[in-house]
């Protein structure tokens, strides 16, 4: 195998990579600011069990956490341990006359996994920003006729939005390379596309070689990230 | 009756008895201001006039009319058309910091003007009225070089000013401060009172919570002292200022 063939392989798999790093952050955000709200809630049953909820979730490691919900559906649905994703994926396989097998099921345990994963870790961080706000922003805003929306939307939002960047880019830099754990799975993203070349083709480095893509993905990350700080450097909170 | 009354507010935080039975009466155009020490109760009281917190018992009168009891609930609506009889400027400005000053101060009239029925005709006009609203009222208070600064970028008392300008912009019947200037560098106060005394003079309604006391007897028609969540003494300033009679007013202006 050339470095060309090899390249493009590798490429193929770090795009499954990406799609899943794409879904998480997708929605992982919306679910993420969800969850703040319900743990800032006044209500006691949304706001214990949320916080309950958080912390479990946070303490599990993201790997166990992947196998969970890989194996969940089928312990607790009809007891004969049929696994699920892995039946959608066998029908997929036969339906499509594929020769492979596909992992679009797999693939569906692992953003579940990702997104409930990460929401948590942003509920926390949108938490921290949002509280972070000061009480005379709200009624400052309240005083001249804004409802609570507009104070929302117009005036706090941004500041949060300002805040939270920093903690934010460090989270989804992470994501980036958690991605990897869908092997864990069989998920053909980049490592397990690069262990499986090492173990047919008997080639080390493209193992170590997907340590660029990782890396070049992470810069460019890094440069739009600092932008949008950039953009926001113009006041302060 | 008098054009803003309050009327026997009460207001408890937990146990501590904050504002006990608080009376005192305003005309339209006068300058009351509220003086008293460390904790009793000052900012509670302009709290409770600005529906930011809800006193226990008590009414508040507008133009003779009763505008709010304690104990009534409001829907946020009707809250918000009460409340905005009154403006606020706080001690810590609360500038909005992404927004330049002339978008400070034309934020909320904009907000507001999308409710009213004639928007979508006219909104170009409109936004222009707001605009030049605006311009001018930064000019009452000279800040017109400053209009597209950010708060960051302005002094402490500029910002004020600004403060004071946003709440100008929505001519709230009474305006209220809360300690305009104790968040300022000394050198900078004059520049504020000054503003303040622009204010008097054009015979806007205020009441102002304060620990100037120079500034306070010149320029009020009123002073009210406050301990302990009560008002211990009220009344023409040279008077209350000369010859204080309660105990507790006299210790207090002995120690400022
Ligand atoms: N949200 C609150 N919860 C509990 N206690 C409060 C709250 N707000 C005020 N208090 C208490 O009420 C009392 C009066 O407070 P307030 O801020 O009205 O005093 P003040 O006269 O404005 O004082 P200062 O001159 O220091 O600003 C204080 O003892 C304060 O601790
Ligand atoms: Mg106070």
């Amino acid at each position: 195998m050339d470095f060309v063939t090899i390249t493009k392989t590798l490429l193929e798999g770090f795009g499954i990579s990406c799609l899943l790093f794409a879904g998480t952050l997708l929605l992982a955000t919306p679910l993420g600011l969800l969850f703040s709200f319900c743990s800032m809630s006044k209500l006691k049953v949304i706001r214990i069990p949320s916080k309950i909820f958080i912390w479990v979730v946070r303490g599990i490691p993201l790997m166990l956490f992947i196998f969970l919900i890989y194996y969940l559906p089928g312990l607790i649905g009809d007891g004969n341990m049929v696994n699920l994703f892995d039946k959608l994926d066998l029908e997929a396989t036969i339906a499509s006359g594929s020769r492979e097998l596909l992992w679009y099921g797999r693939f569906l345990a692992v953003l579940i996994a990702f997104v409930v994963n990460y929401a948590c870790y942003f509920s926390e961080i949108f938490r921290g920003g949002i509280e972070s706000i000061s009480q005379g922003q709200y009624e400052a805003g309240y005083v001249l006729g804004m409802t609570r929306t507009q104070v929302f939307f117009r005036v706090v939002l941004k500041q949060v939005v300002k805040r939270i960047v920093p903690p934010f880019s460090n989270e989804i830099i992470t994501l980036v390379k958690d991605t990897a754990l869908a092997n864990a799975i069989a998920i053909p993203e980049i490592i397990f596309t690069a262990k499986k070349m090492a173990n047919s083709a008997a080639l080390i480095w493209p193992i170590f070689y997907s340590a660029v893509f990782y890396l070049i993905f992470v810069g460019v990350l890094t440069l739009v990230l600092g932008r949008i700080e950039k953009r926001l450097s113009y006041f302060k909170v | 009756m008098a054009y803003f009354e309050v009327n026997n507010i009460s207001k408890s935080f937990g146990k501590t008895e904050v504002l006990k039975n608080i009376d005192f009466s305003m005309e339209k155009g006068q300058v009351v201001s509220i003086i008293g020490s460390s904790g009793s109760g000052k900012t509670t009281l302009l709290r409770c006039i600005n529906f930011l917190c809800e006193p226990d018992q008590g009414q508040f009168h507008l133009e003779g009319e009763l505008l709010y009891e304690a104990g009534e609930k409001l829907s946020d609506r009707l809250l918000r058309d009460k409340r905005m009889n009154f403006g606020m400027v706080f001690q810590q400005f609360n500038l909005f910091p992404q927004y330049n000053v002339k978008e400070n101060l034309c934020l909320a009239p904009g907000l507001l003007a999308k409710e009213k029925p004639d928007w979508r005709t006219r909104k170009k006009e409109i936004l222009q009225e707001i605009a030049e609203r605006a311009d001018r009222i930064l000019e009452q208070v000279g800040l017109s070089e400053k209009a597209a600064a950010y708060p960051c970028e302005l002094s402490g008392g500029q910002q004020q000013r600004v403060a004071i300008a946003r709440a100008l912009m929505l001519s709230p019947k009474i305006l209220c401060f809360d300690e305009p200037t104790s968040a300022l560098d000394p050198e900078l106060t004059g520049e504020v009172l000054r503003v303040l005394k622009e204010l008097a003079q054009k015979k806007i309604t205020m009441i102002i919570v304060t620990h100037e006391m120079n500034f306070a007897r010149e320029i009020s028609d009123k002073v009210v002292f406050m301990a302990d969540g009560v008002i211990a003494e009220e009344g023409d300033p040279e008077r209350l200022f000369t010859d204080p009679q309660s105990p507790r007013l006299k210790a207090f202006l002995a120690k400022e």
